[in-house]
Formats: structure tokens, C-alpha cells, sequence
């Protein structure tokens, strides 16, 4: 048997009201909100956070393969994947790949890892989807665009869900596209792709998967659809002769929007917070033609869901957003406002790569001979001054704010920036920005959550550290502390 | 072998330009108006220096004026003589004194001169030193450091263990621009109330603009000369006592989970030192006035406790008190502290021996102390992890 074995998202803490973006322009709006990433957040960031919500409790040296996808990463030649699994702290022995270009990026990634565990029966692979895709102001695309990651875990042993069938066409058909040089997503006329790219391909791969595999569609009991807007895939359930007992899977289009690839595995990731065991779940997911697969929820699922109480449920952190005020406030995040240029600082890139184990992979030391653990990795022990004697170690991700400032003076896109210090559970100290934080809620005592983020395009490549980030009650990781 | 410098070396002369927005001189302006001021007051022709050190801390601010002893050769014209340039944060101008002092102490030379100067005001408050925590220093560790962001962590801290608040710090700030108020030579020379300080716009929560210094232009200077020669200057030369420097761990102390964020190691390991070369078991009763390093009013607060003129705790009681004021059991700052006279950094710690000096001489006018016979200085720089004591004493 293969299948998931896990699952994790991330959306950020951000949200636009549709309301405010139609104001601006003086058009129609799509109505509720859609999820917005912080200025210092990125398709790889993101994708970062969801596997470490998905990953959470799971043994990291099981982990043989971290699949990367997006039509958004932040490099258009580098991979994003060796730099999460660093920062995940994976083997290097793990196969890092991106998977580039389409919507459905996500599913093609899934595929392949579910190929792969099957040659390697022993190993997981982490499948990670996140998008920070832009539209052009004033485009629809614009308002219905929203940004976040999914992530799901893949294996042989402790399932969740099987892998019972699968069903892929591909098709040239064009509606969603940015050439090399292009900013903003493109879309063709939305009638036109609605009817024929995705209507029709997502009729075909739903009954290419039904017919080929046998499948009586009466024993389908959820369909979860990626849909780019609110308005055509519930219809769609129907139109495909599922019964009315089969539930549709919220897109959750007026809490986050169409999130590109990312939003198949976001769905497919809430589909599996609530399915009962025996649930047969479709998942479909739409791009360059489609992919339909078949999964059973396991049994597995209850003793998975009632263990893993400190995971961040995706509901729980759609309740834990903070609206932006403003329309201006997104496009400077988005640096489509741009303001007089600040100097990007000095960097090195083999400063950093010397540094790598403190910067990406969030290490510490602990001294050998007195024990006590500092960050970052040093020569000499700052505690004792034993020199070359300590190990290094994995630090928790989890402390609380020893003291804090807002400062005016450092120059970012969403004035004050927030210094914190935190004392990180188990041990060490480190000084570092706070992020997704209002004044108000910063105090002393405060419990946070190391998370990674892009400080500034330093030397002219991007620099990702650490960051403080809250954490809210009830969206799980205090318990950590 | 020189164990303690106390009553070894003697200031013979001082001088110091207008602290501010010295648009209408330059680095090397400043330097001949202050030197030349000093070498008036100890009625020497400059060839009669036989060494000189130069304390400017970020010559990068300044078109690299600074990076060497030369620009004060060049000024001065003071060829052919020994210029070591000091860099040591906003220690510079205390430990070019103090380097200057083992010179004079060690019997190498009979008379030296000390410049500390800064430049801040070629380039916009902005793009001085603001931009300097921004594009210099790791890309990564600790970046959005900026000054006040340090001293602002500390002032937070201090509240919760303490339970003063920001008007305990604008009573500094309102003590001090009274005696910059006072000080001719004062950047700053408007009183404040607590209400204005406590309204002003915030910069780095819970320090507002009224609570940190500013980005200023100035010089000072001072001549030294082995004791034993000094009478032949003056008779009412001023002694060296003490100089200390002590350095603690770096920025890492931020990255230290011992470091309680509210009192500096630095100056308590510098004070301790300077003490017990000068011989000073009371700080309280045996100091007539001290120039502290007030760059944020929070600093000040801690240095009353750090230099132990209170304990540890007792700081805002202090200031409350009006035990630092001009009239009070200790004056902190009879000058207006680095909040009334501007920080250029490389200049403050000269300019501090300045002023403990006119003291000393019964010449700070409007603000003098009264009986002033032992003024202590004090500077503090990096992450608050390097700091810097003379203690003068008056001839007796």
C-alpha cells in the first residue's frame, strides 16, 4: 500500500478585503478576502512552513525526497527545494526538485513521489506546493489571486489515505501563462477557458479515472476540485453525476483564492482534517490538462488527527488573520508601490555559506563540557571557553520574547520592525525581527515561533534567516513551549 | 612597572568647538579651532607636541577622514610626529585619552595632544549612522539593529523588572536640556518638559525623539603632560586619577541567555578598576560630577546604578530624587550629557574631559559646580559591551 502519511499547510496571516481592491479600480468585486503574504514571505518561505506544520512529530530521517512546486518560485534559475530541505534540516542525501510551471504543478509532484516511494518502499517523500503569484492591478486576476503553500507527506507505512488510482491528461491548452519576462499572470477570456480548458479537461480526467479503474461514482464520497474562482465548481459535482451525498470540498475562494498549484494540495490537506475513515476522496487538480487521483481515508486517520493536537489546523489558521487596512498596504508588500530604493545591505555569499548551519538550518552548540547551549555556532563555548568541543545541534523553533522594541529608524515596507529576543525552549538565546505582528500584541512572556523569511536581497541573491513569528492560541505550538 | 597611572599624568590645556550642525566648518575646521583653543589654554606653540592621538569612529561617515592619524597632521601641521588613530565605537575618544595617558605615563614622551572628532553633518541624520546599521554588520545576525533599538530592549526590560516608566526617563532628558540650557557650547539649548518628551514621536518603542541623542558635528581636545612637568604650564593643572576600559562580550551578548539586559558589565568592570586606581571606596560622596554617557535617557539611568553611585534598581529613584541635578548630592552631566550637547562619537569622550575640567578650574560659568575636586567620565559604546572611565582630580 502507498499513500499519505501526512499533511500540513500554510496561509499566511494577511488578508485583502476584494471590496478594497474594487474600490481602488472602481469595478466589480469577487467578494470576501483573499490571503496575502507578508513583504518578507515567498513561494519558498511558505513552503518552508507548511512542511514544518506537515512534518511536525514525523521522523525527519525517513524523509528521502522534498518535491518543490510553484509557477511563483522567487528564482527563475536555482532551485528552492535544496534551501527548505536545509532549513528543514533534511539529509543531504535527500533528493531536492522543483517542479515548475503549471497549475498543476502540486498534482504532477504528487505523482512522481508516490512513483518514487514505490521504488523505495523504506523512504517518505514531502510534497510541497506554495504560490505568490501577482495580478495586475485592476485585473480580475488581481482580486481572485491568493497566496499560501500545502504540503503532503508520502509513504508506505502508517497511511492515512491510499493511493487506490490514478488518471493524467495533458493538454496545450492555454489560459493561464506568464512568459519569461513577464511580472503578472496572464489569463485568457474567461468564458472561453472556463468552458473549454476547464470544464472539459476536468470532465475527461474525473471519467478517465472512473472508467479506466472501474470506479461506481456512487461510492465517491468527496470531491475536492481545484477552482480558480468561487462560481463553477460546485455545478461541476453535479454536472460530473456525483451524488448529492458526495461533498464538494470548499474552495475556501473568500478566505484565501485561487492559490495556483498550491490551492489542489491546501484542499486536498482540509479534505483530510475532516474525512471519516472509508471516505472514497477524488482529487482533482486542473493545469496543462488534469489529474484526477483516487484516494480510501484509513482507519489510521482518527489515531493521526487526535495525536497531533499541536499541528496548526487549516481552519484554525484561516481565524487567525489580521486584515490589511488598506489596498496601498498590499502593493507595497508586493512592491508593485514602489518607494525610493533603499541600498541592499552588505552580504557574501560565502559568509553565509559558511555560516550555513546556524543561518539556514537553525543550529545551535551544545557544549561537551558544560552543557550549556548558545547560538550561533562558535569556536569557543561563551559559557565555559572550551574551544572545539561541542556538538551542533537542531535548536527548538519554539520560545518566549525576553524583552522587544518597535524601531522607526530600520527601513522595511510595514514600519515599526520588531526586535525581539527570544529564549527558545531547551535552550539558547537569539536576537533576531519579528514579523506578522501587531504593536499591541508583542509583550514580554510572549510565545513565538521561529519561522523562515527573506530579510533583503543582499549582494544581489536573497538572504533567508530567522524570524519570530507569534503564535496564536488554539492554532497550535504553544504546548511546545 | 607601572601598576597605576594615578597622579603620573596632568592636563595642561583644553578646548572644544560649538557642538551642531557645524555646516560652516569642516573635519579638519574643527580640529585646528578646538586644538588651537587648547593650545592657547596651555600657552604652548604645537611644536612643542611630541605625540598625538586622534579618536574619529566611523570614518566611512566622513569621506574617510579618520581611517588614519593623518588628517590631524594635516590640519595641525604637526609633521614628523608619532599620530595613532583610535576607533573605538563611542569609547574613541576616552580610550585615544587613555592610550595618550600610558604614553605620557610610560616616560616615552613629556606632552601629547588628544583630538576627538566626528563629522556626522556632510550627509543626512538618515543616511550617517542610520544607514550604517542598515547596510553594514552581518546581512543576517542581528540585522535591524539600529542604536536606539539596543538601548530600547533594555528600557523594556527595565520596566518589567522595575516597574518605572518613560517619565522616569524624561526627567533625564528635562535635567538635561536645562543644563544644556546653560552650556554655550550645547547643541541643544532649549528646555523640554516631561509632557513634551513624553509626546514626542517614537523611534525605537519605548524611546522616543526627545529620549536619544543627536546626530551632530563636533571637537574636542586636550594637551597632557607628565605631572612633574605641569606646573611649569599652570598652576591649576588638572590630575589624572584614573583611565579604565573594559570590553564585554560583543553584539553576541545579545545571543548570551545569562545577560539580564539591564545592567552593563563594561562600565561596572571599568568603574571597578578606575576606583580602586584612584582610590574611591564612595562613589556617591567622593565624585563632585560626573559626564556619564547619556546617548538614550534609559542609558543614563543605568549608569547611575552601573558606576554605583546607587544600586542596582534604585535609578529611577535617583533622577526622581534630584540627586543628579545641578544642585543635588551628585550632578550628572553639568553639561547636558550627550542628550544637550549632540553625540559626534569620536569627540564625546574628549569633550566629557572638557568639561570635568572647566569644573575642576571653577570655569563652567553658569553651570559650575560648586567645590569641585574629583569629576569622573564615562563612556559606553558597541551593544553597550565597551566602556571607558577617566576620573580627574583637581591639584590639592
Amino acid at each position: 500500500m502507498i499513500g499519505i502519511t501526512s499533511y500540513g499547510c500554510y496561509i499566511p496571516r494577511y488578508r485583502l478585503r476584494r471590496d478594497l481592491i474594487a474600490e481602488a479600480h472602481g469595478g466589480y468585486s469577487f467578494g470576501g478576502e483573499k490571503s496575502v503574504a507578508n513583504y518578507d514571505e515567498d513561494a519558498l518561505t511558505m513552503a518552508y512552513q507548511a512542511c514544518f506544520n506537515c512534518i511536525l512529530e514525523k521522523d525527519p530521517s525517513r524523509i528521502g525526497g522534498l518535491y518543490f512546486a510553484s509557477t511563483s518560485s522567487p528564482f527563475r534559475e536555482k532551485m528552492a527545494s535544496p534551501v527548505i530541505s536545509a532549513a528543514l534540516n533534511l539529509s543531504t542525501a535527500t533528493h531536492a526538485t522543483d517542479f515548475a510551471g503549471s497549475l498543476r504543478s502540486g498534482a504532477n509532484a504528487l505523482i512522481s513521489a508516490f512513483q518514487a516511494v514505490k521504488s523505495e518502499p523504506e523512504k517518505e517523500v514531502l510534497v510541497v506546493a506554495a504560490e505568490n503569484r501577482l495580478g495586475e492591478p485592476g485585473s480580475d486576476l488581481e482580486q481572485r489571486i491568493g497566496d499560501g503553500a500545502g504540503a503532503i507527506l508520502v509513504g508506505t507505512s502508517s497511511i492515512i489515505a491510499s493511493l487506490e488510482a490514478q488518471y493524467s491528461i495533458s493538454d496545450h491548452f492555454t489560459d493561464y501563462w506568464r512568459l519569461d519576462e513577464d511580472r503578472y499572470v496572464k489569463a485568457g477570456d474567461q468564458k472561453f477557458i472556463n468552458a473549454y480548458g476547464y470544464e472539459k479537461n476536468i470532465k475527461r480526467v474525473v471519467k478517465g479515472l472512473l472508467d479506466k479503474h472501474n470506479i461506481p461514482i456512487m461510492e465517491i464520497t468527496r470531491l475536492v476540485l481545484y477552482s480558480p474562482d468561487n462560481k463553477n465548481y460546485k455545478k461541476l459535482g453535479q454536472d460530473l453525476g456525483f451524488e448529492d451525498k458526495c461533498i464538494v470540498q470548499d474552495t475556501l475562494f473568500d478566505k484565501i483564492g485561487d492559490a495556483g498549484c498550491a490551492l489542489s494540495l491546501i484542499l486536498l490537506a482540509s479534505a483530510l482534517e475532516e474525512a471519516k475513515p472509508g471516505e472514497k476522496v477524488i482529487f482533482v487538480s486542473y493545469g496543462d490538462g488534469a489529474v484526477a487521483l483516487l484516494f480510501e481515508v484509513q482507519k489510521e486517520i482518527e489515531r493521526f488527527r487526535n495525536s497531533s493536537q499541536k499541528r496548526p489546523r487549516i481552519l484554525k489558521q484561516l481565524g487567525d488573520k489580521k486584515r490589511l487596512s488598506n489596498y496601498q498596504k498590499y502593493l507595497r508588500f508586493k512592491d508593485v508601490l514602489k518607494t525610493t530604493p533603499t541600498e541592499a545591505p552588505w552580504s557574501s555569499l560565502a559568509m553565509l555559506w559558511n555560516e550555513r548551519d546556524s543561518i539556514v538550518s537553525f543550529k545551535g552548540m551544545k557544549c561537551n563540557n558544560c552543557s550549556a547551549i548558545n547560538f550561533p555556532i562558535r569556536q569557543i563555548c561563551p559559557s565555559c571557553r572550551v574551544r572545539n568541543n561541542a556538538e551542533k545541534i537542531q535548536l527548538s523553533h519554539y520560545g518566549k520574547l525576553f524583552t522587544y522594541t518597535h524601531d522607526r529608524l530600520f527601513s522595511n515596507p510595514d514600519p515599526p520592525l520588531t526586535m525581539v529576543v527570544v529564549d527558545l525552549a531547551g535552550g539558547g538565546r537569539v536576537y533576531t525581527q519579528m514579523t506578522d505582528c501587531n504593536r499591541e500584541e508583542v509583550r514580554i512572556g510572549m510565545p513565538v515561533c521561529m519561522t523562515l523569511r527573506k530579510f533583503h536581497q543582499g549582494g544581489g541573491f536573497n538572504n533567508y534567516f530567522w524570524k519570530a513569528r507569534p503564535i496564536v492560541k488554539g492554532v497550535g505550538g504553544e504546548n511546545y513551549i | 612597572m607601572l601598576k597605576n597611572i594615578k597622579d603620573k599624568v596632568a592636563i595642561i590645556g583644553v578646548g572644544c568647538t560649538k557642538f551642531g550642525e557645524n555646516f560652516e566648518m569642516s573635519y579638519k575646521d574643527m580640529i585646528v579651532q578646538a586644538a588651537f583653543e587648547a593650545f592657547n589654554d596651555a600657552g604652548i606653540e604645537p611644536r612643542m607636541i611630541e605625540a598625538a592621538w586622534l579618536g574619529t569612529a566611523f570614518p566611512e561617515m566622513q569621506a574617510g577622514q579618520g581611517r588614519s592619524g593623518e588628517p590631524l597632521v594635516e590640519a595641525l601641521l604637526l609633521k614628523n610626529i608619532p599620530v595613532t588613530r583610535v576607533g573605538n565605537y563611542c569609547v574613541t575618544g576616552t580610550d585615544a585619552f587613555r592610550n595618550a595617558c600610558f604614553s605620557i605615563a610610560s616616560g616615552m614622551y613629556d606632552v601629547a595632544l588628544v583630538v576627538g572628532v566626528e563629522k556626522m553633518r556632510d550627509v543626512s541624520p538618515r543616511e550617517s549612522l542610520v544607514s550604517q546599521s542598515i547596510l553594514t554588520g552581518h546581512p543576517l545576525i542581528s540585522k535591524g539593529l539600529t542604536a536606539p533599538g539596543m538601548f530600547a530592549l533594555t528600557a523594556n526590560r527595565y520596566f518589567h523588572e522595575f516597574g518605572i516608566d518613560r517619565s522616569y526617563l524624561a526627567k533625564v532628558a528635562v535635567k538635561n536640556h536645562h543644563n544644556g540650557f546653560l552650556n554655550p557650547k550645547a547643541h541643544r539649548r532649549q528646555e523640554v518638559t516631561e509632557e513634551e518628551v513624553l509626546r514626542a514621536p517614537m523611534v525605537a518603542d519605548p524611546l522616543g525623539l526627545l529620549d536619544c541623542t543627536s546626530v551632530t558635528d563636533g571637537c574636542a581636545a586636550a594637551i597632557i603632560a607628565r605631572s612633574e612637568l605641569a606646573p611649569n604650564f599652570r598652576d591649576d593643572f588638572v590630575l589624572v586619577k584614573a583611565v579604565s576600559l573594559s570590553v564585554d562580550q560583543g553584539r553576541h551578548v545579545f545571543f548570551d541567555s545569562n545577560y539580564d539586559f539591564v545592567g552593563f558589565k563594561a562600565t561596572q568592570n571599568a568603574a571597578r578598576v578606575a576606583y580602586e586606581q584612584a582610590g574611591i571606596e564612595d562613589p556617591l560622596r567622593e565624585i563632585d560630577l560626573a559626564e556619564v554617557h547619556d546617548c538614550f535617557t534609559i542609558t543614563e539611568i543605568i549608569n547611575y546604578e552601573d558606576l554605583g553611585f546607587c544600586k542596582k534598581g534604585e535609578g529611577g529613584r535617583f533622577i526622581a530624587d534630584g540627586v543628579s541635578t545641578l544642585e543635588g548630592e551628585l550632578p550628572v552631566n553639568p553639561s547636558g550629557g550627550l542628550k544637550a550637547n549632540g553625540h559626534p562619537i569620536g569627540a564625546t569622550g574628549i569633550r566629557q574631559i572638557y568639561e570635568v575640567t572647566l569644573h575642576l578650574q571653577g570655569k563652567a560659568g553658569k553651570r559650575q559646580v560648586k567645590n569641585a575636586k574629583m569629576g569622573l567620565t564615562h563612556t559606553i559604546g558597541g551593544a553597550a559591551t565597551v566602556a571607558g572611565i577617566t576620573i580627574l582630580g583637581a591639584r590639592s
